[in-house]
């Protein structure tokens, strides 16, 4: 499923988008940097509460399809404008990870 | 000459021994041959004053500082110039903490002792959790303040800046990293060495009053507060 189309499933609302033509090809879900890093896949839609600059970065080196910070938070300003300039997505919601999986489950 | 260590907690943390009060801290620094050191409860500061005032009594300068947790839980050694500024930094943890209760039997106690060693005091507020200030905001709150900013136990495998931050972002404003006890000595690391492109240190991190003082750092001349000290150690020979 394209990015766009996983947008409105979800109603994220958009913080930065690079390319909302992106295919999403699995979900991930973590806080902690150095877990994700071990385990996302690549194309990954990544749902955290982590509004740090590094996600970019990790974003970035694992080919995440689009970083959605849940719970309300919102990213850092350093992350967004990293983000910018590196082309990275992301979205937000106020939903929580689990009950945006959930809507998810069975459609990618 | 300088010896010290910037990492000791004391009864106050809710984690540490219920015997660390700053007289018997003082007291175990003096013994151990500590010339500089300072108490870095977890968002808490309250046993500072008096630790300075003991330190003073036993020619042991008391840096003021603090270990503060950030939102992403990273934990981040702080020091100050002056009392004011930590003070002034207290109130902006205390604004950002839980309004919960400290759990004793879950986390331990937060008690604060006086100069004779008796309890005078519980802290009751929870202390032994992330604040909601993001790293970012510390860094340039501390830096706004005066004061200077160390993340702890980079490498440690909760709440460091590894562990919670993936990597050490080698531009970002920190003043030094801290290394672990255990891993300095396994790495063999000197004092002031790059890491990640910054200046390295360690200290005790003593939850325990046998630990204050273990593995205390050297600087060969006297300093007079954590910037001389810190520029010591960025200045040491590579």
């Amino acid at each position: 499923m394209k990015l766009k189309q996983v947008i409105e499933l979800l109603g994220l609302f958009p913080v930065h988008l690079a390319d909302e033509n992106v295919e999403v090809a699995a979900v991930y879900c973590g806080d902690l940097l150095s877990d994700v890093l071990a385990h996302i896949q690549k194309d990954s839609l990544w749902f955290s509460i982590q509004g740090h600059i590094n996600v970019v970065a990790v974003a970035q080196l694992r080919d995440v399809a689009c970083l959605v910070l849940v719970n309300g938070v919102a990213p850092d300003p350093q992350a967004v404008g990293r983000a910018q300039t590196q082309g990275v997505n992301i979205c937000g919601s106020d939903e929580t990870s689990a009950a945006l999986c959930m809507k998810l489950a069975g459609k990618l | 000459m300088t010896w010290f260590d910037l990492h000791i907690h004391s009864a106050l943390s809710a984690c540490a021994e219920n015997i660390m009060s700053p007289r018997q801290i003082l007291l175990r620094a003096r013994a151990e041959g500590l010339t500089v050191l300072a108490l870095t409860d977890h968002n808490a500061s309250g046993h500072v004053p008096l630790a300075r005032q003991l330190g003073r009594d036993n020619g042991i300068l008391v840096i003021p500082g603090m270990e503060v947790a950030s939102r992403e839980e990273v934990h981040l050694l702080v020091y100050f110039a002056e009392m004011k500024a930590l003070a002034d930094f207290q109130e902006l943890v205390d604004r950002n903490l839980p309004e919960e209760a400290n759990s004793p039997e879950m986390f331990g106690e937060q008690l604060l002792y006086d100069d004779q060693d008796e309890i005078v005091g519980c802290d009751e507020r929870l202390r032994q959790v992330g604040t909601g200030l993001g790293l970012e905001q510390i860094i340039t709150t501390v830096h706004g303040l005066g004061g200077a900013a160390v993340p702890a136990h980079i490498y440690r495998r909760r709440y460091s800046l590894m562990s919670q931050l993936g990597f050490v972002d080698s531009t970002a404003a920190f003043d030094a990293v801290e290394i672990a006890r255990p891993a300095w000595v396994k790495g063999d690391y000197r004092l002031g060495q790059r890491v990640e492109g910054f200046p390295a240190l360690t200290g005790s991190d003593a939850h325990f009053l046998e630990d204050v003082g273990r593995l205390r750092m050297e600087i060969e001349r006297p300093v007079d507060g954590i910037h001389d000290l810190l520029r010591c150690v960025h200045d040491l020979p590579q």
